[in-house]
């Protein structure tokens, strides 16, 4: 199996959450909201080509909106690899966390 | 509602994004950008737009700059290397190129420099000077003169409008200046309208030029002549005397002017003042020695004036003569700025050049520039063969072929820029020494010179990259498995254009060797002739001061005390270049006929001093008291031209009148250049009037001899520096330009044979390379070292033996015209062919010799290893 990077599970995550509405905007806004931290414009880009490059997500051409300046979006959506892979690293990390509990405070 | 973006901001953006996702990156930007805006306003949401731009430009530059430096560091690295490791080959090419770019700055430097002529005027385009064509009697055709008579440009100023100005000008030669101790002979002198300050640029540094010719004695010197007579005192106001006894007062002093002007002026004295000091009527239309300048006003069509000027002379000129069309002298202009190159007229104020000089040195220049670059080219070429593994290599590495673009680019454009560099530095090296043939004072300054600076360096360029573009395009584009694996063959392409290169390069080598040689040949020939007359051990002295003339007999006997003063002589002319003519005359002649024959006048020792043979009769001599009357010495030709059976005894008239006996016949000997015939001549017994003294020394003491010679001339001829020269310098002077000629074609020589070895240099590589495995099967299979050398020499041969074929009729016919000139020549022998072939040959087999060993003595193991 394939490891991803700690970036492209979280954005193929989000993807996945964000089910028919994934796109550069809202995958940021996401991100940057379940994470609590600021995520710059351009940090979604990369990993989002590389999940392209793998085949666990593909793209599709959306409407072009006026928000926009007329130039239309382009949407993810999570494949069947891509599926896989999530639940292969969810495997993985279940083995590492098992056991772990956060020290009660006395 | 929409907010666009800031228009620069997103230009920047989309700049950087890549091609593929630019609109969705860019939608999604704006769309959050719009999310700002609507927050927290426009000129918020702004300046959030630019802050991301600019952050994200801030590494992307880092980044590429970065990387950019790395790798210029190693594409340094590696052309350092690739120069260390074939130092032979970097500097041949090196300095083939560099060659090439020396000729071509130099000659462009030349050309520039003629094409500037009396361009600094500011009016240059307006100003013209007025000629005169004389016609030849009846046959239609005109003599072109550029001296005119006195009245002509002021009249023209007076009746014609478009003038709008005009001046004259008489030149003086052999003017004594005197300023206290100091006197020195001059030869720019002239007499000048005041006119001449405003029709030409010649700034004043002292004085005022409106003023400074009005009063008849004065007079304005340049910047040069001010420091030789007055030091760093100021000249204005002082005096210089002029032919020993008119007094001239300094009015002005004006700049030096510049070489580029067709006539450099040292003196200005008033135009009139030479009509007062001569006693010539200014007034007169009869004498023509004056140049006439004008300058038009703005926007006349020069054509249209000059096809006024037969009826305007027709008008103020022939008004009351009855003149036939055919007899009437006609005056035309000439363009200022054409003088110097178009201009070729009789009495022209100096020597001028020519135009096909120029043509010639430029298409020289052009030539060899095309013939070294393609050169460089052909051996860049060539060796870029080796770098093949070092590009699998790098490709393996992972180097993108716009790296290896780049690459091969930059270390061929970094040797041109090498060869730029060197090519200024031979410049500048050798300027003085072409300076000295071209006789001109060129000076070379790459940054104030921007059109030559900036042309080199385009050029070099320009080279550079297409030199690089061979590799640079061809060896990136190989898989590397093809290139390491063995299977990399340098393409054929272009061997034929290759051999063609040498073909050419050849046949111009031999062809300048074999003109060197026969121009050579001929100067020999010059040098080596029995002229007729004795050339070694004379002194020649030109008569300036009258003195000399008045006291001739006792100069003559004092000089006679020294035991190393062998003869004395006067004459008018000395016998390598009699020019004086007119037509041969003796008692009982039919007057109408016309025998052109050239004169001479001299002293009883004329003939003994210059060793000049008597066939018949004797020579002149104190013995016989008639003599004293006159008598004349006429040569081989003039008898034959006379038609005389004997010329003992006829009674000449000499062209003054006077008439005496003809008492000798003198063995013809050549009066003029070898390229003229041996004419009439005949010699008249005149002791006082002379324009040299021919002084035959021994060789005992040269230096002691002409000492004592000077020293006795001053005692008579106080005011005027004693001048003398040597006949042999006399002599070989009207040979100049044919020893100009041989020094140029033997520097063009050289320079081809360079060009040409470097061309074969780069061939002999290439084939040497190509053929490296077939040398190795066939060494394996038993041929020997002298067998490979000669199978790969022989392909060269074939084009440098092919090249004789072409050279020799082109060098035969070139040539032959120029000996035609001369009626006493030198024999083109074949030998000059032959040995202009073999030399040729010589060097190129030194060139090949080199690669045909290498590629005939390699073990074979090592060319076949990769198989």
């Amino acid at each position: 199996m394939k490891l991803l990077t700690r970036q492209e599970e979280i954005v193929l995550l989000s993807i996945w959450k964000l089910k028919g509405n994934a796109y550069g905007v809202s995958i940021r806004e996401y991100i940057s909201q379940v994470t609590g931290k600021y995520w710059s414009i351009g940090s979604i880009y990369v990993p989002l080509d590389k999940l392209v490059e793998r085949e666990y997500v593909k793209t599709y051409q959306g409407k072009p909106t006026e928000k926009r300046g007329g130039k239309s979006k382009r949407f993810y959506e999570i494949t069947e690899e891509g599926i896989n892979a999530l639940a292969d690293i969810k495997e993985v990390q279940n083995m590492f966390w098992e056991g772990f509990n956060k020290p009660a405070l006395d | 509602m929409f907010h666009n973006p800031p228009k620069i901001a997103e230009k920047l953006l989309r700049f950087l994004l890549r091609k593929q996702d630019k609109e969705i990156i860019l939608g999604d930007i704006e769309e959050i950008y719009n999310d700002v805006v609507t927050d927290k306003g426009l000129w918020f949401g702004m300046l959030w737009y630019w802050f991301h731009i600019i952050k994200s430009i801030i590494p992307v530059i880092y980044k590429s700059t970065y990387w950019g430096v790395a790798m210029f560091k190693n594409y340094l690295k590696i052309t350092y290397r690739n120069i260390l490791r074939n130092k032979v080959y970097t500097f041949i090419n090196i300095f083939g190129l560099a060659t090439g770019l020396a000729a071509f700055v130099l000659i462009t430097l030349y050309v520039q420099h003629e094409l500037s002529y009396d361009r600094y005027h500011k009016n240059a385009d307006r100003i013209f000077r007025v000629i005169r064509e004389k016609p030849n009697g009846e046959a239609g055709t005109y003599t072109r003169t550029s001296v005119t008579p006195a009245p002509l440009a002021p009249l023209m100023l007076e009746e014609l409008p478009e003038v709008l100005n005009a001046s004259r000008l008489i030149k003086s030669n052999d003017i004594l200046i005197t300023q206290g101790e100091k006197h020195f002979v001059e030869d720019r002198l002239f007499w000048a309208d005041y006119t001449v300050f405003d029709i030409f640029d010649i700034p004043f540094v002292r004085g005022e030029s409106k003023t400074a010719l009005n009063n008849p004695y004065s007079i304005v010197l340049s910047e040069d002549m001010a420091g030789k007579y007055f030091g760093m005192d100021d000249p204005v106001g002082q005096v210089l005397t002029l032919f020993e006894n008119t007094d001239f007062r300094v009015a002005g002093v004006f700049k030096n002017m510049p070489a580029n002007s067709h006539f450099v002026m040292d003196f200005i004295t008033p135009y009139k003042t030479y009509f007062l000091e001569t006693g010539q009527d200014i007034n007169s239309w009869g004498g023509n020695f004056s140049y006439s300048y004008i300058q038009l006003k703005e926007n006349i069509n020069e054509n249209e004036l000059e096809a006024k000027f037969p009826s305007f002379l027709d008008k103020f000129v022939y008004a009351g003569f009855d003149i036939g069309d055919k007899f009437k002298q006609r005056i035309k202009m000439q363009p200022l700025t054409d003088i110097h190159l178009y201009s070729h007229l009789n009495q022209e104020i100096e020597a001028n050049s020519d135009i096909t000089y120029i043509i010639l040195f430029s298409s020289t220049a052009l030539l060899f520039l095309l013939i070294a670059c393609i050169n460089y080219m052909n051996l860049a070429t060539a060796r870029s063969g080796q770098r093949g593994r070092e590009v699998g290599i790098r490709k393996v590495i992972g180097a993108k072929r716009q790296q290896l673009i780049k690459q091969f680019l930059f270390e061929s454009i970094a040797l041109t820029f090498i060869s730029m560099i060197l090519s200024l530095v031979i410049v500048l090296l050798s300027l003085s020494s072409f300076n000295t043939l071209i006789e001109r004072q060129l000076t070379f300054n790459p940054v104030s010179n921007s059109e030559i600076a900036i042309s080199v360096f385009l050029l070099s360029l320009f080279i550079g990259l297409f030199a690089g573009s061979y590799p640079a395009f061809r060896l990136s584009g190989f898989k590397p498995v093809s290139i390491i694996g063995g299977g990399f063959t340098k393409s054929a392409k272009g061997l034929a254009l290759r051999n063609v290169m040498v073909l050419t390069q050849f046949t111009i080598t031999i062809v300048l060797f074999a003109l060197t040689f026969i121009v050579d040949d001929q100067v020999s020939f010059i040098k080596n002739k029995d002229m007729g007359y004795s050339r070694e051990q004379i002194i020649n002295l030109e008569v300036q001061d009258h003195q000399i003339r008045k006291n001739y007999q006792v100069i003559k006997n004092e000089l006679e005390q020294s035991s190393d003063i062998i003869a004395i002589s006067s004459s008018e002319s000395l016998p390598h270049n009699i020019d004086m003519n007119t037509s041969l005359k003796w008692t009982g002649k039919d007057p109408d006929e016309i025998i052109l024959t050239y004169y001479n006048m001299s002293d009883y020792d004329f003939i003994e001093l210059y060793d000049i043979e008597i066939l018949e009769g004797r020579n002149f001599s104190r013995e016989f008291v008639s003599d004293n009357n006159g008598a004349f010495l006429v040569n081989e030709a003039a008898v034959k031209a006379a038609g005389w059976e004997t010329a003992i005894g006829k009674e000449l008239i000499h062209w003054s009148g006077e008439k005496a006996n003809v008492v000798g016949v003198m063995k013809d000997f050549h009066l003029h250049s070898l390229h003229r015939p041996i004419a009439p001549l005949y010699i008249f017994l005149d002791t006082d009037d002379f324009n040299y003294i021919s002084i035959k020394i021994n060789t005992n003491n040269i230096a002691a001899t002409t000492d004592y010679i000077k020293s006795v001339i001053e005692k008579y001829s106080p005011n005027y520096p004693v001048h003398f020269t040597f006949f042999d310098d006399n002599f070989n002077k009207i040979y100049k330009t044919e020893q100009k000629m041989t020094t140029i074609f033997s520097a063009f020589a050289m320079m081809a044979i360079i060009v040409a070895c470097l061309g074969l240099f780069g061939l002999s590589t290439f084939a040497a390379e190509q053929r490296t495995k077939e040398f190795g099967i066939r060494k394996t299979l038993g041929a020997s070292i002298p067998a490979l050398f000669l199978l790969l020499s022989k392909e060269f041969f074939k084009w440098v033996l092919l090249a004789n074929i072409f050279a020799w009729p082109i060098a035969y016919f070139s040539i032959r015209s120029w000996l035609d000139g001369f009626v006493y020549r030198t024999e083109i022998g074949i030998w000059v062919f032959i040995l202009s072939g073999l030399i040729a040959l010589i060097v190129a087999l030194i060139t090949i010799s080199r690669q045909a060993y290498k590629a005939a003595s390699i073990n074979p193991i090592d060319s076949l290893k990769y198989e």
